[in-house]
């Protein structure tokens, strides 16, 4: 089932198209990842998808329904830069926003507290929290009107590696729980690797779309560098056209396959003294398509 | 809406230095009249008995003006915080259309107005029974606190104006300190506006606030008016009206319930705008 569908959207200002024409089709209850360079048109969109921003053309159709107020009710953000407020207490912040809706109970606001594991901290105001816990926060209020589809923009940005991890425990536990569909922007490309869905975006328009495996196969190759051995005896052996050249750290094999770069290595074991072995990753997927790293 | 009204009145209520600063001119305004501006002017009006009597409840009324003005600043001044930080974002995403929103800023504007107005009222009355013997009639309170609405109604409105055009903090600072400086003025209260130039008074005369200042004036003055002007001439009653800003001269001296028109078609006029603003132009 599609929860998110967009056709042509545009959003266009006077002497510029931030975001051109981009056709999405994601499917509940997948994670959806959604990469670009700064200034690539990410935000616009989201704020499109999120009904604060409306769009100069095109449609968005959210579960089913393209009015702005009913989609409202499927949705939930995890804003880039916190929204909620310092001098509150968590509780005080998550309640303010729950009247805001029309439904949403005493017991939904213990139930998101419980569910980023906040309980301690609840009493606290907001500004007082540490970067992590702001944005547990964060994700409860995301979380208030139980969201079929979940947009978080950026949500890492700025934490360490192990709040980061902890973030992706909760927010797949949460997936998984809750039954929810998560449409992340990031600038951390390994969080990308585990999306079942990753379109990239540059200058306004969706240059690939695919699985992470997809997108490594078709635009990324291996890589086999040679940091120690006999380079001339290596070269001399090579049996058909395989593309190599120096670099300052070895010599360098681009390898299609895992098994061709065993055969090869098999091959050449008496002259190998010391090797690397990289597969391509998301990282090589977007400079090769967007031509620039995404930090 | 109610949740975003309830919200804003505790962050502007817990943010202890904003809410001082808020008051600042007020509290300036109190200060100069104490040290310097009294003294003069009772010299200046021996003749009229009581006359402490009757220029501190004159004080307080443009007091009053001065403190919905500030106050209602600082409060509608959330709207452009939260612009700035995006939490208007988080809002729009609510089932609560953008102008109930803006109706929630408008309303803990109103309240922050009528909650300190209230405070300001109690203190001065206090400080000024206590040290000139000045005595209010408990039955102008009904009439009072309709004048803390009217004038909170009022100075939201114009501040709510400002306030949904203005896309940074600090151009609002600048706002801020342009208008506590100048409200002080435009309420008459730093200089009695019979005492300035054409020119200045005329100006004067296009701000609401001083309207307030005048209906307040009407208020607190009234029967200390009426005793202490028993043996004098009515023209000496006139003039002293006159110059101290009880009524404005326009082609005559304006009646109170034409400062209330006055005041009601501003703020009318003021919450149409901003209607406009925030349902037309959002792109």
């Amino acid at each position: 089932m599609t929860i998110l569908k967009t056709t042509g959207l545009t959003k266009s200002y006077q002497d510029s198209i931030a975001v051109d024409h981009i056709d999405l089709d994601i499917k509940a209850g997948t994670l959806v990842a959604f990469l670009g360079p700064n200034g690539a048109g990410k935000s616009t969109t989201i704020k499109m998808l999120t009904t604060v921003l409306e769009p100069s053309s095109g449609t968005i159709t959210i579960n089913n329904t393209s009015d702005k107020h009913r989609m409202r009710e499927s949705i939930g953000i995890v804003f880039q830069e916190s929204v909620l407020d310092n001098e509150l207490t968590v509780r005080e912040n998550l309640d303010s926003r729950a009247q805001m809706y029309n439904h949403i109970s005493i017991e939904r606001v213990n139930e998101v507290i419980a569910s980023v594991h906040a309980q301690n901290f609840s009493q606290k105001p907001y500004g007082a929290l540490s970067g992590g816990q702001k944005r547990r926060v964060d994700i409860a209020r995301a979380l208030l009107n139980k969201p079929r589809l979940l947009f978080l923009d950026e949500p890492t940005t700025g934490l360490d590696i192990q709040t980061r991890e902890l973030i992706w425990e909760l927010l797949t536990q949460i997936q998984h729980d809750e039954k929810m569909t998560i449409f992340l922007t990031t600038h951390y490309l390994e969080e990308a690797e585990q999306a079942d869905d990753v379109y990239i975006i540059d200058h306004g328009r969706i240059i690939a779309n695919g699985t992470a495996a997809k997108l490594k196969e078709e635009h990324t190759q291996n890589v086999l560098l040679i940091t120690s051995g006999d380079f001339e005896a290596i070269i001399n052996g090579l049996t058909k056209n395989i593309a190599y050249h120096f670099t300052p750290k070895g010599l360098l094999f681009n390898i299609s396959s895992v098994r061709e770069g065993i055969t090869f290595l098999n091959r050449n074991i008496e002259k190998i003294n010391l090797f690397e072995f990289r597969q391509g990753s998301m990282n090589d997927v977007f400079i090769k398509l967007t031509g620039k790293e995404i930090r | 809406m109610q949740a975003l009204t309830k919200r804003n009145l505790k962050l502007y209520f817990r943010d202890h230095s904003g809410m001082f600063f808020s008051l600042l001119s007020a509290l300036i305004v109190l200060g100069l009249y104490i040290l310097f501006l009294k003294n003069g002017m009772v010299k200046n009006w021996q003749n009229i008995p009581d006359n402490k009597k009757l220029l501190d409840p004159w004080l307080m009324g443009g007091m009053l003006s001065v403190t919905a003005t500030t106050t209602t600043l600082t409060g509608a001044a959330q709207l452009v915080k939260d612009k700035e930080h995006q939490r208007i974002d988080d809002f729009l995403i609510t089932p609560v259309s953008s102008f109930l929103i803006h109706l929630g800023y408008f309303f803990s504007a109103v309240l922050i107005g009528l909650i300190m107005q209230s405070v300001v009222l109690c203190v001065t009355w206090i400080y000024f029974a206590s040290s000139d013997n000045v005595t209010l009639n408990l039955g102008i309170l009904p009439q009072l606190l309709g004048m803390l609405l009217l004038n909170s109604l009022c100075a939201s409105s114009l501040n709510l104006l400002i306030v949904v055009f203005t896309k940074r903090v600090t151009t609002l600072g600048t706002i801020s300190s342009i208008v506590g400086t100048a409200s002080g003025f435009f309420a008459g209260v730093y200089i009695p506006i019979g005492s300035l130039p054409h020119m200045a008074q005329t100006l004067i005369k296009l701000y609401p606030g001083t309207y307030s200042a005048s209906l307040y004036r009407r208020i607190l003055m009234h029967d200390q008016l009426i005793s202490s002007f028993r043996n004098l001439p009515a023209k000496e009653l006139s003039s002293f009206k006159k110059m101290l800003g009880i009524g404005l001269e326009w082609r005559g001296i304006t009646t109170a319930s034409q400062e209330i028109t006055l005041i009601l078609a501003v703020t009318l006029l003021a919450l149409l705008l901003v209607c406009v603003k925030v349902t037309k132009l959002r792109k």
